[in-house]
């Protein structure tokens, strides 16, 4: 909705806004505007979001897939690690910068690009008590140990930490930030050690996890020396090449 | 809600007051408590997703970013304006959304609109975690409503159409979409007020 539109909508009453903001027909930056000139609306735009809640009021519990915690889980302590550096983290400048992670703020993207942190899952050693006794009980676990490492230029902000499970063959990619939209498209590589060629591996959505699978191929080539790219392509389909300029990129690290 | 117990309703405050206070927890970085909300919530929230997508691979991704951004945005909850309940459930219904529409998910209109209706035929056990007050209202007001308004508001809320979506897919134009659509929120609002008393 234009905002001259909010404004001719004089005859439109403050609740019946709340209710197309709560049904999302009105665009995430009107609806901010309307909570900011009204910070009680969204006392009233929740109040219709509990009504309207109530179309799947009848949607029947249903347990989740056991991995699905262990996975939550794993994601969150990669975020608390990125805060909270490790005793032997590299005495960069980007530790100090990191504090922001749990904020989550919108970051300019261009400051936004300069780095990449991961959170890299190889050894079994690093599996607490808790997470050996699950397995034990024979729920799948994800293995991880938490690693940072930030590069490009300097000591910009992570963009995104990825998660590499080794046992599902995949990696989870978690944007670290709000990124400002742009148009294309960023594309994961993986640039294997040695002279080979950067391996597409997929499209890393920018507000939310993604996961990728890893062939065969690509595990095998996903080393400690190998290191990730993000690229921004003009569209999904890269013909596996890299076109687009680099966003961010970051090596391996096993602490 | 007249027709709840007194028992009933006393249980559900006292089970949203644990929500708040295990969100408070979480706001303070505690993992142990956000483990805790999954416990308790995340067969709901669950159930709540797999009426937004369709199939399990997207369900599963979806409730693991519903719980992540409760991580991280657990400090934004506010108790004075709404439940944890629906502060949760919103949070789910906008990460399937988001997650439905980068999927690009698109039925034709019409099997879109008849896989709702036929979501909605199943309703009958009201769930305990949803505010009882006002889910019979809104289901009873919603039901009279014309049958285009009712289409739209269900588009809206399942799929996340918005006005221009909606008025393309009813072949109408994004006027009388809007006010079509106003006015159905109008009609549900007096409609809600009557039968809540409030």
């Amino acid at each position: 909705m234009m905002a001259n539109e909010l404004e001719a909508m004089g005859a439109t009453d403050r609740e019946t806004l709340a209710a197309e903001i709560a049904l999302g027909l009105v665009s995430a930056q009107e609806a901010a505007a309307a909570t900011a000139r009204d910070p009680e609306l969204a006392a009233e735009i929740a109040r219709w979001q509990g009504r309207f809640n109530s179309l799947v009021a009848d949607a029947p519990p249903i347990t989740p897939n056991p991995r699905t915690l262990p996975g939550i889980l794993d994601l969150i302590e990669a975020e608390t690690a990125v805060t909270t550096p490790p005793i032997n983290a590299p005495a960069t400048g980007l530790f100090e910068k990191l504090a922001f992670w749990r904020g989550l703020s919108a970051v300019g993207f261009a400051a936004a690009a300069a780095a990449i942190a991961w959170a890299v899952l190889i050894t079994p050693e690093a599996i607490d008590p808790g997470r050996q006794q699950q397995a034990a009980g024979g729920a799948p676990v994800v293995e991880r140990v938490i690693l940072v490492n930030s590069i490009l230029p300097r000591d910009g902000p992570p963009v995104y930490v990825v998660t590499f499970d080794q046992q599902a063959a995949r990696l989870l990619v978690v944007p670290a930030a709000t990124q400002a939209s742009r148009s294309g498209v960023p594309y994961l590589w993986l640039v294997p050690e040695g002279d080979g060629e950067p391996v597409g591996l997929g499209v890393v959505n920018p507000s939310q996890t993604s996961r990728l699978d890893l062939s065969p191929d690509v595990l095998r080539r996903m080393t400690i020396r190998s290191s990730l790219v993000v690229t921004l392509e003009p569209s999904e389909v890269v013909n596996q090449s890299a076109a687009g300029p680099v966003l961010a990129h970051g090596k391996f690290i096993q602490l | 809600m007249k027709q709840r117990s007194q028992t009933a309703d006393t249980a559900h405050r006292a089970a949203e007051l644990k929500l708040e206070m295990v969100l408070r927890r979480i706001a303070s970085g505690d993992q142990a408590a956000l483990a805790e909300l999954y416990r308790l919530t995340s067969a709901r929230l669950n159930g709540v997703i797999w009426r937004f997508v369709l199939n399990r691979a997207m369900a599963e991704e979806v409730l693991q970013d519903v719980y992540v951004n409760v991580w991280r945005k657990a400090s934004t909850f506010d108790a004075g304006h709404g439940s944890p309940t629906t502060w949760l459930m919103s949070i789910a219904r906008n990460r399937a959304i988001d997650r439905l529409r980068a999927e690009k998910v698109r039925v034709q209109p019409s099997e879109d609109i008849a896989d709702i209706e036929l979501a909605h035929a199943g309703a009958s056990a009201l769930d305990a975690m949803v505010e009882g007050e006002t889910t019979e209202a809104l289901l009873r007001c919603l039901d009279r409503l014309g049958p285009d308004q009712q289409r739209a508001i269900r588009a809206a809320f399942f799929r996340g159409s918005t006005y221009s979506e909606l008025a393309d897919a009813e072949n109408v134009p994004l006027s009388t979409m809007k006010s079509r659509i106003r006015r159905a929120l109008m009609q549900l609002r007096k409609c809600i007020e009557y039968h809540d008393g409030e």
